[in-house]
């Protein structure tokens, strides 16, 4: 439970350690590594003033099944998951060919779990992530500038966010992505001689290229609060709990896992300060996709208290996915229910199926970021749904046309300040044939026929 | 035009007046008592071989050509034939028919004789035909039996492993067709009536025929014997009892269920689950029926089950395609099978699309009701690969192959029991192909294999009375089913399966098989058989191994076995006693038993090895052509715990051409690249590898016949490799192992053209083989 006096006080304290200091500065001494990494990659580095020159060949890009590029690294550690915040940025001056910026990766062996924040010699900017050792590689457009380039890498927790200056030189969001680097990784800048073909399978190789890294900089903060100690839950259950969520124990990922004691899928490190009366809540800054639940949930309600937090900057959105069912190999067919807090205090209940927006019913919420909390309530049964705000029934209906009808929940974060706590989940009750009409997506008022209760229903 | 003759069924035999019955050996302790012969077509100038036991009391052998008189006047009269898994004459009948001494016999001179096996050549001179054998022994009794009578195992038509009135009738056996023969079937039904004599009215090849059954045949059980043509009127074959039935009707006929009429629409984008769904349901309440599908493109997103007595019928294949949205499934979360049903149901006339499903037609419900499916006009194409720059990277297409490895054995088509018909089908899936416990049709159709590189095979068939023929299949391999469920009674014809690059590259393999034990004896009584104390035991507990086999491998009664009807730890129930007992030098074999498994011109290129692997009986290689292949392995070893026998294989009239072959690597990889070869295996005991017949086979370019005994004692023995031409080989008939670890092989008649040695048999005692080459004699008998 937390309370407005809390959250203010909290602000006030908030311990905000500078662990790093700005690299790149003229006269003061860096400390990089310095390798090339890949079959035939060869390359060097020196410094001219304040500018890292780094000079490569024989690297073609860092993607799919072939890294090959020309790296200066340093290690750094990164112990509090979604609690600690690294920010590297830096300028870039334009280069004939290949592609060059920003990397944070686990090792600098081949295949090793990456994001790198990538502009190639044509200005065209993508931020290109590998979740885990060994995995494929994805990326996503950014934008396309004009040289100079000035990027920015964010890393918190398992989220990285790309940035760019604009043409008013003011730091513009340009996506995220997740992966896992672990407790400590490698962050610096990397050079790519490229491929004819930059995009693509042709592997025939630009020649050496060269390119100039300023205005390095380098940060990192943390933020973390340590669980309770020997915490035990006291709250009441109530009757067909399938999951609930109260904070109070500090923490999102202690085990074991219980219904009342969720194991959050995609962060270890949550900020969870506590409440005046002594109770914790999650305060959600920044970016990031969390999972929880079982797949085969199918009637279910969801309630949680949110407080979206008023901030000078960022878009503080958040999209609550419901019935979330995702194709593990094919990262863009994703289908859920959502409820989307999003474009600047707008609401809405929407459908997506893969990836794409099937339909989008605002609701009568004319204010969500006003630093207040809110209850929030979404509830299924077979095709028909309801939302409640703050009590009030604001919307209801049926999906008739290739509904969802089951599937876990997701809690989607960009650019947020929200504080979370009374996640509840609980079965609702369907007096026809139960969960199973919604796993076959059929026979919703009717009972199922018996012969196919026999041959395999 | 088929000529049809019903004559009066009568009790009456007139057969065989003035000729005295010999009762000979085979119920006198100590005398000779004959276990197998051989039955493949058997030419003048031949060799046979006879196994038994105390056949070293054989003093005589007579023999004699039977007349080819008409067998239009009378009924029909068989003479029993020994076997190796029972009596003499079992379920036979008051037709049996008892030779006599002819005045025209001749001798003929006993070959490599022993207690346990003897051989002999049939007359060079005499025309083809029926032969009478006699052997005398030196008490003075006599055993007869007749060479080249037709041999039936089954029979099947639409209605299953019966006879349909007014409809065809396929007969499966060995010599059912003769040159010139005008084969007959006569139906003699066992509670009076009218027998009803049927021509052969189509031939195959000498071990499938097709007759019509009158439909005016009363309904029933019958004896079935056949003739084929030559012999005269007592070389019948024994009697085979079967069931004549009507036709069933076809409960899905008698009402149609369109599905547009329940909501779907056809138009590929629309889910249709609900509509299909609701017409499933409407023919389940009509009690069956047939579930139209229109021309059209219908999404589905769920599986279907279809009803018993319903079909599933699309406008044609070309015309009507249901397809699985692949992005309804979370990865690992696929549903058991597309379309699922448990019996008498059917899909006729329409493609399946699918990615990413584990199973695609499968049978669900209690086992005991699955079966009767019919397949037919369809086609089925499974790609795990959904396309686009996401399965362009490896480690997608590993998942992708995660997924469906995840639960290999269950994927693809499954079907099981009695009647499943697949005709005119092509599938083209990821996962697997299994027919277990089938009887039935799989005619015309295609099988491949959409590869994902997963190292895995297989098409799996258990048969129990099955006709696979003109099919095409090309694949990771295909595997006969050894489970202690029998797998018997298989046609296999006419098949081509070319290109063979994955997994184990086999073409055909009868693989697994395992086994409870392998020993001694402490004792039989009759039926009763007691293992030792003590025994070591695999597998084994009580009733586990009921209708396995229980083979004499080694020792006296050597090359005889019985099925378990059931058993406790220490003793075993037998399905009947044998012939000969084993006692103190016996070594018993506890395996499954494969038997009846005919694989009959089938075209094999670019594959590996086309295989018995392990426990096979009375099973036949005919008319094979291979061409860069491993070739063919004849094998009876020590495999998965158990000692399988590999009895009385014939591999004849077989084409090994184009004999260079490479395997794996080419080199280094176990022995299997090198020159084509039809191998018999011995390997893990004595007696595994026992009666094969290798016999008018053409072996080309390099490709060549050996022997490849393990450690044991007579591991190979009793062989006989005879008229088979050999052009271009290094050498054409290699004989392994040492002293009489191969043995009693008699090399006879056979043709080498540019051969280098003809044959290799360097170290083995001259006890072990006979050559009888274009009139050459060399060994040491």
């Amino acid at each position: 439970m937390f309370h407005n006096r809390t959250i203010r006080l909290l602000l006030l304290s908030f311990l905000c350690l500078q662990l790093s200091a700005s690299a790149g500065v003229p006269g003061k001494k860096e400390t990089w590594a310095f390798g090339n990494f890949g079959e035939g990659a060869s390359g060097n580095i020196s410094y001219v003033k304040d500018k890292m020159v780094v000079s490569t060949q024989n690297t073609i890009h860092c993607f799919f099944d072939s890294d090959s590029y020309s790296y200066a690294f340093k290690k750094q550690a990164f112990p509090y998951d979604d609690c600690s915040r690294s920010a590297v940025s830096v300028s870039i001056d334009s280069f004939a060919s290949g592609s060059a910026g920003i990397m944070m990766r686990t090792s600098t062996g081949l295949g090793a779990a990456n994001v790198h924040l990538e502009v190639t010699s044509t200005g065209d900017l993508m931020l290109f992530y590998r979740k885990s050792d060994g995995d494929i590689t994805l990326y996503s457009r950014v934008g396309k500038l004009p040289f100079p380039v000035s990027i920015r890498l964010v890393r918190q927790g398992n989220i990285f966010t790309a940035f760019y200056k604009n043409e008013r030189q003011v730091w513009e969001k340009g996506g995220f992505a997740s992966a896992f680097l672990g407790t400590e990784a490698l962050i610096g800048f990397y050079a790519c001689a490229g491929a004819k073909s930059q995009i693509g399978y042709t592997e025939e190789m630009n020649g050496p290229m060269q390119v100039n890294f300023y205005n390095r900089e380098v940060a990192y903060q943390q933020n973390y609060t340590a669980p309770e100690q020997n915490f035990t839950d006291k709250m009441p259950v109530k009757k067909g709990t399938l999951l609930r969520d109260n904070f109070n124990d500090g923490s999102l990922s202690n085990k074991p896992e219980t219904k009342i004691n969720p194991v959050w899928s995609g962060i270890t490190f949550g900020n969870l300060p506590r409440s005046e009366g002594g109770g914790r809540f999650w305060r959600k800054n920044g970016d990031g996709s969390y999972y929880l639940g079982s797949k085969k949930w199918a009637d279910y309600s969801l309630s949680v208290d949110l407080k979206f937090n008023v901030q000078k900057e960022g878009t503080n959105e958040l999209t609550l996915q419901l019935r979330y069912q995702s194709i593990a190999v094919y990262d863009k067919m994703a289908r859920y229910y959502a409820l989307a807090f999003r474009g600047g205090n707008k609401v809405f209940f929407e459908k997506y199926e893969s990836g794409t927006l099937v339909f989008s019913k605002p609701l009568a919420i004319t204010n969500y970021i006003d630093s207040k909390q809110h209850a929030l309530k979404v509830s299924f049964l077979d095709r028909n749904y309801e939302v409640f705000w703050d009590g009030k029934k604001l919307l209801e209906g049926s999906d008739t046309l290739n509904p969802i009808t089951y599937g876990n929940i997701a809690f989607a974060f960009s650019g947020a300040s929200v504080d979370i706590d009374n996640l509840e989940v609980l079965e609702v009750d369907d007096p026809v044939n139960g969960s199973k009409d919604n796993l076959l997506q059929n026979y919703y008022d009717t009972p199922i026929p018996a012969y196919l209760k026999k041959y395999g229903y | 035009m088929i000529k049809l003759r019903i004559i009066r069924y009568t009790l009456f035999l007139v057969l065989g007046t003035g000729i005295q019955f010999v009762s000979g050996a085979q119920d006198k302790k100590g005398a000779p008592s004959i276990f197998q012969v051989t039955t493949a077509e058997t030419l003048p100038g031949d060799a046979v071989l006879v196994r038994g036991e105390f056949l070293d009391k054989i003093t005589g052998i007579r023999i004699v050509r039977l007349g080819d008189e008409a067998i239009t006047n009378g009924l029909p009269s068989y003479v029993a034939r020994p076997r190796e898994d029972g009596a003499l004459d079992e379920g036979g009948t008051a037709l049996r028919f008892l030779p006599s001494p002819s005045r025209d016999e001749v001798s003929v001179r006993p070959l490599m004789q022993n207690s346990q096996s003897l051989k002999f050549i049939v007359p060079r001179q005499w025309g083809e035909g029926v032969y009478c054998v006699r052997l005398e022994d030196a008490a003075g009794g006599s055993s007869y039996f007749y060479l080249n009578t037709p041999k039936v195992n089954w029979v099947i038509s639409e209605e299953g492993l019966r006879a349909t009135a007014g409809d065809y009738l396929r007969i499966q056996g060995k010599n059912l067709s003769r040159k010139g023969g005008a084969a007959m079937v006569a139906l003699v039904p066992l509670k009076g009536g009218n027998t009803v004599f049927v021509p052969v009215s189509k031939s195959f090849d000498d071990y499938s025929v097709q007759v019509t059954v009158p439909a005016g045949t009363t309904p029933g059980v019958y004896h079935l014997y056949y003739h084929n043509g030559k012999g005269g009127a007592t070389a019948w074959s024994e009697p085979l009892k079967i069931e004549v039935v009507n036709a069933a009707p076809k409960k899905w006929e008698k009402k149609e269920f369109s599905v547009l009429a329940f909501g779907a629409k056809g138009d590929g984008v629309n889910d249709e689950t609900p509509a299909f769904r609701a017409a499933l349901d409407a023919a389940e309440q009509n009690g069956g029926g047939t579930v139209i599908v229109p021309k059209g493109r219908y999404m589905l997103t769920g599986e279907l089950i279809i009803p018993p007595y319903t079909q599933l019928k699309g406008e044609a294949r070309e015309l009507t395609q249901v397809f699985w949205n692949p992005l309804n499934w979370d990865l690992g979360e696929l549903p058991n099978s597309l379309i699922t049903g448990s019996h008498h149901f059917a899909i006729r006339n329409l493609s399946m699309w699918a990615s990413r499903a584990w199973g695609l037609i499968m049978l669900n419900g209690p086992i005991k009701e699955q079966g009767n499916v019919t397949l037919e006009n369809i086609s089925v194409q499974q790609s795990a690969e959904l396309g686009g720059m996401v399965y362009q990277v490896k480690a997608n297409r590993d998942k992708v192959e995660s997924e469906i490895n995840s639960r290999w054995q269950r994927t693809g088509i499954i079907l099981r029991g009695e009647n499943i018909i697949v005709r005119n089908c092509t599938f083209n899936s990821s996962g697997m192909y299994t027919f277990f416990a089938v009887s039935g049709f799989i005619q015309n159709s295609r099988f491949t294999r959409q590869g994902t590189g997963i190292n895995q095979p297989y098409m799996m068939v258990h048969p129990k009375g099955l006709i696979f023929e003109d099919c095409y299949k090309q694949s990771d391999g295909y595997g006969y089913a050894a489970s202690i469920d029998e797998s018997r009674n298989l046609y296999e014809a006419r098949n081509v399966i070319p290109y063979n690059y994955t997994n184990d590259r086999e073409a055909m393999t009868l693989d697994g098989g395992s086994g409870a034990y392998a020993g001694p004896v402490a004792g039989v009584n009759g039926t009763l058989l007691t293992l030792p104390k003590g025994a070591e035991t695999w597998q084994w507990t009580p009733d586990k191994w009921n209708g396995g086999g229980v083979f004499i491998i080694e020792g006296r009664g050597a090359g005889q076995f019985r099925r378990i009807v059931r058993h406790g730890l220490d003793s075993i129930r037998l399905d009947r006693p044998f012939l000969v007992d084993p006692d103190g030098s016996s070594v018993i074999s506890i395996t499954t038993v494969r038997q009846n498994l005919f694989f009959v011109n089938n075209e094999i290129s670019d594959a590996g090895a086309y295989q018995f692997y392990g426990s096979s009986e009375n099973c036949v290689l005919y008319g094979i052509k291979m061409k860069r292949c491993n070739g063919i392995v004849s094998r009876g070893s020590l495999l998965y715990h158990g000692k399988q026998p590999n009895w009385y294989i014939d591999i004849v009239n077989c084409e090994l051409r184009e004999g260079n072959y490479s395997h794996w690597f080419g080199i280094n990889d176990r022995g299997h690249s090198g020159a084509q070869n039809i191998n018999l295996i011995g390997s893990g005991g004595g007696g595994l590898n026992l009666g094969v017949l290798i016999r008018r086979n053409k072996l080309g370019e390099f490709s060549y016949i050996r022997t490849s005994p393990g450690g044991n004692d007579r591991a190979v023995s009793d062989v006989i490799i005879e008229d088979n031409s050999f052009q271009t080989a290094k050498t054409a008939i290699s004989l392994g192992g040492t002293g009489t670890q191969t043995f009693g092989v008699l090399i006879h008649n056979n043709h080498y053209t540019d051969v280098i040695k003809n044959v290799d048999a360097q170290t083995l005692s001259k006890e072990s083989y006979l050559i009888l080459d274009d009139g050459r004699t060399s060994s040491g008998q």
